[in-house]
């Protein structure tokens, strides 16, 4: 009972001297609102909701075909506004850019290819990609399916009316431009009814998620993504500033005076991890609460999940910040090493959103690479609780990872930690 | 009186280096203790031991009769340490810092506000304890640095250099408070410093400790009895075979003994023109006179040295006081 009263005797301290620094208060909670803010609002502004967000994707095309599929695939194409299209006379300039990184892709449309889709042959268009931008591939590959089923389609379709027109016998006699054009109305009159059965078609598929709820996609999605990601970011930020503090206790002779008390060397500690956790947890609900009410920033459905999720990765922050202080000697050190550790696992764990996917889900083995840093763990969890409804026990296999690792970090820090 | 403190052969070792050598002494219920001594001769580090912050390697001793080594716990609920260091939270109150260190011996409640108004008066700091700590004067924070050490009213208090950094008002203050604990409350006090003047001050007995080691243990009275009739340093243009015999014949002479000359400096710092400016190097021998009656060894050491045409460098008359007891024990000053 003591030992709790130690404790929370300690975590007080941590919390007064935390309000009373004006610095600390800026840098772990005004600053993440502002530049979350700054993000959020940023690419809601930028999206309308329901559109893919504006990331631009360099790709090379080379038409070789005189004919109208191949010129209407083109202008498709340009007009998709995540893509960069840049024309070019001939392959080798566009696998060219590719080679170099310059482009994600180079799409080569044959010089056959009206001409086969009108003999109603097979043909294919070529997509060379840049291996190094996995999901800029999938991508392209997506949208390249999507454009060659509608070119598909207008293909099946203008075979289907002339083959109909010949075997009829109907237009036995008329001029070649006559036979056009009844063509063209014909494809015209077919084309506007599919384009009204997508708008409002008879059937309806609906994607959603284990709780029922239609999912969120689109730039809700990424925007839960890069929340989630500001949100582990700002949480390790803590790692460096407990690092400090307790080098800064040990150089003013604070924390010799605390060894010198009846209290367990446990309470100390415990104490001081106590506070130190409180100020993510802090972090997480104003990130939270500003998120939701000024960009919508979904919450989920399980506030256990999140409460818990918060507690552990705040937990492991603070967990590695005692094990920074096992570590070095100098409060400069500290901090040093502490915004290394922040920035830098923040980098590798998907913490400064650079793409539109979380690490963890991301093609090859940066997925699995990922998983060792705890900041790539937390994104994930968080993002399934906010963006894909999921509960405390979907996002169990995270926490445990994240509780293994805390565990580490507090049995390196104990076995190292040094009170004078 | 019987001894709340016991201390008995504690070591202290880092690898090869012994900090602490075998240290022994008692401290009596109610008596203010000395420690004097140079920095870095092992006074921290004993004190440290005592209080439970570093282990000792071998010894122990006994705080009101629990033993550090096996009743830590105990013996910390027993004393009280003020550290060398401020240590204090420096954005915190002097309240908020007193408050927190209350509670982390025990205290809560009522008892807890009582205690710290009260500590507050005893070092005159109950007018501005809701200001922050950081914009105190040095003096005051020494202040509240030895009012966090009083809050659970410990029997032992270990004050360790207590007016490092002061001035002399907060100075004397201290000394003040320091005397009324002891007095009113019958504190038993354990006081190291490197200022001489401050043990005298205070102390009943002293321990005078260099480099690890105690080399002199007494009241101050006695501790200024070993110097005799009193000490002279004559520094002399040379040293005569026979001649330290012959002088510790002449009459009110007890004693005359070549004083160990100081080590010459790295050879770096000699090829250095800057130190040779600013300190030149003295080869001078200095013999050390324990007198007698130092007034009749003072005339008959010169005229001896007249008649054997030896030329007086220096002279030095040493006061009755522990910095000529240190000097005298160890051949070299407090400060040094």
């Amino acid at each position: 009972m003591n030992n709790i009263r130690y404790t929370l005797a300690m975590a007080w301290k941590e919390i007064q001297i935390f309000i009373r620094d004006r610095g600390a208060m800026a840098m772990l909670l005004l600053f993440p609102i502002l530049l979350s803010s700054v993000q959020g609002g940023g690419n809601l502004m930028a999206n309308q909701p329901g559109e893919t967000p504006s990331i631009l994707l360099h790709v090379g095309l080379v038409n070789e075909d005189p004919g109208s599929f191949g010129s209407e695939i083109a202008k498709v194409l340009q007009s998709i506004d995540v893509l960069a299209v840049e024309t070019f006379a001939h392959g080798e300039e566009a696998e060219e850019k590719v080679a170099k990184g310059e482009a994600a892709a180079a799409i080569l449309i044959p010089a056959d290819f009206t001409e086969k889709i009108n003999a109603y042959t097979s043909v294919s268009i070529e997509v060379i990609v840049d291996p190094a931008q996995p999901q800029g591939v999938s991508i392209i590959r997506g949208i390249m399916n999507k454009v060659v089923d509608e070119v598909t389609i207008w293909g099946e379709v203008q075979y289907g009316i002339r083959t109909v027109l010949d075997n009829s016998g109907l237009l036995d006699g008329a001029t070649p431009q006559q036979m056009a054009a009844i063509g063209a109305q014909n494809l015209g009159v077919i084309m506007t009814r599919l384009n009204e059965m997508r708008r409002n078609p008879a059937i309806e598929v609906i994607s959603e998620d284990m709780k029922g709820e239609v999912a969120t996609g689109g730039i809700m999605a990424y925007v839960s993504y890069v929340y989630a990601a500001y949100i582990v970011l700002f949480i390790f930020f803590v790692v460096g500033i407990c690092a400090e503090s307790i080098q800064d206790e040990r150089e003013v002779g604070t924390l010799r005076r605390l060894v010198a008390a009846p209290i367990p060397r446990g309470a100390v500690i415990g104490g001081k991890m106590l506070g130190f956790m409180l100020i993510p947890c802090l972090q997480a609900i104003i990130l939270f609460t500003v998120g939701n009410l000024a960009f919508g920033v979904p919450l989920g459905q399980s506030p256990a999940g999140l409460i818990v999720l918060t507690i552990v990765a705040a937990g492991v922050s603070t967990s590695l910040g005692l094990l920074l202080a096992a570590l070095v000697k100098s409060k400069k050190q500290a901090n040093d090493m502490g915004l290394l550790l922040s920035f830098g696992l923040g980098f590798l764990g998907g913490a400064i959103p650079i793409g539109q996917l979380q690490m963890t889900r991301m093609e090859g083995p940066i997925s699995i690479i990922s998983r060792v840093v705890p900041h790539a763990n937390a994104i994930e969890a968080y993002y399934k609780l906010i963006a894909e409804n999921a509960s405390l026990v979907d996002i169990l296999p995270e926490i445990g990872i994240l509780v293994g690792m805390m565990l580490i970090f507090l049995i390196i820090a104990a076995r190292r930690f040094r009170f004078d | 009186m019987p001894a709340i403190l016991e201390v008995d052969q504690l070591v202290k070792k880092y690898g090869d280096f012994e900090a602490v050598k075998g240290i022994s002494f008692n401290v009596d219920e109610g008596e203010v203790f000395g420690l004097l001594g140079p920095n870095g001769a092992g006074k921290t580090q004993t004190i440290s031991m005592l209080t439970g912050v570093i282990p000792p390697t071998s010894g122990t001793a006994r705080i009101a009769g629990h033993d550090i080594r096996t009743e830590m716990n105990e013996a910390k609920k027993i004393n009280g340490l003020v550290p060398q260091d401020l240590a204090l939270y420096p954005t915190l109150s002097a309240r908020a810092n007193l408050n927190f260190f209350g509670r982390i011996y025990g205290l809560g409640g009522k008892d807890l506000k009582e205690r710290v108004e009260d500590v507050l008066r005893i070092v005159a700091l109950t007018e501005r304890a809701d200001e922050a700590v950081e914009k105190y004067s040095g003096g005051m924070k020494r202040r509240v640095n030895i009012a966090a050490g009083l809050l659970h009213h410990p029997r032992l208090l270990f004050l360790d250099e207590p007016t490092v950094g002061v001035d002399p008002q907060s100075r004397n203050h201290i000394f003040e408070s320091v005397m009324r604990l002891n007095r009113e409350r019958g504190m038993s006090i354990v006081y190291t410093s490197h200022y001489m003047e401050e043990v005298e001050l205070l102390c009943n007995r002293v321990a005078i400790i260099d480099e690890g080691k105690i080399i002199a243990l007494d009241t101050i009275k006695n501790l200024i009895a070993l110097l005799g009739g009193g000490v002279i340093h004559v520094g002399l243009e040379r040293v005569d075979d026979g001649l330290l015999e012959r002088l510790s014949a002449l009459p009110g002479v007890e004693e005359a003994v070549l004083m160990p000359q100081p080590a010459p400096p790295p050879l770096a710092e000699q090829e250095d023109p800057e130190v040779k400016e600013r300190e030149p190097v003295t080869t001078t021998p200095i013999i050390k006179v324990v007198a007698v009656n130092s007034q009749q060894a003072i005339v008959n050491v010169i005229g001896f040295l007249n008649e054997q045409d030896i030329t007086l460098t220096s002279l030095e008359i040493l006061e009755p006081n522990l910095e000529s007891v240190f000097l005298h024990l160890t051949g070299k000053k407090l400060r040094e």
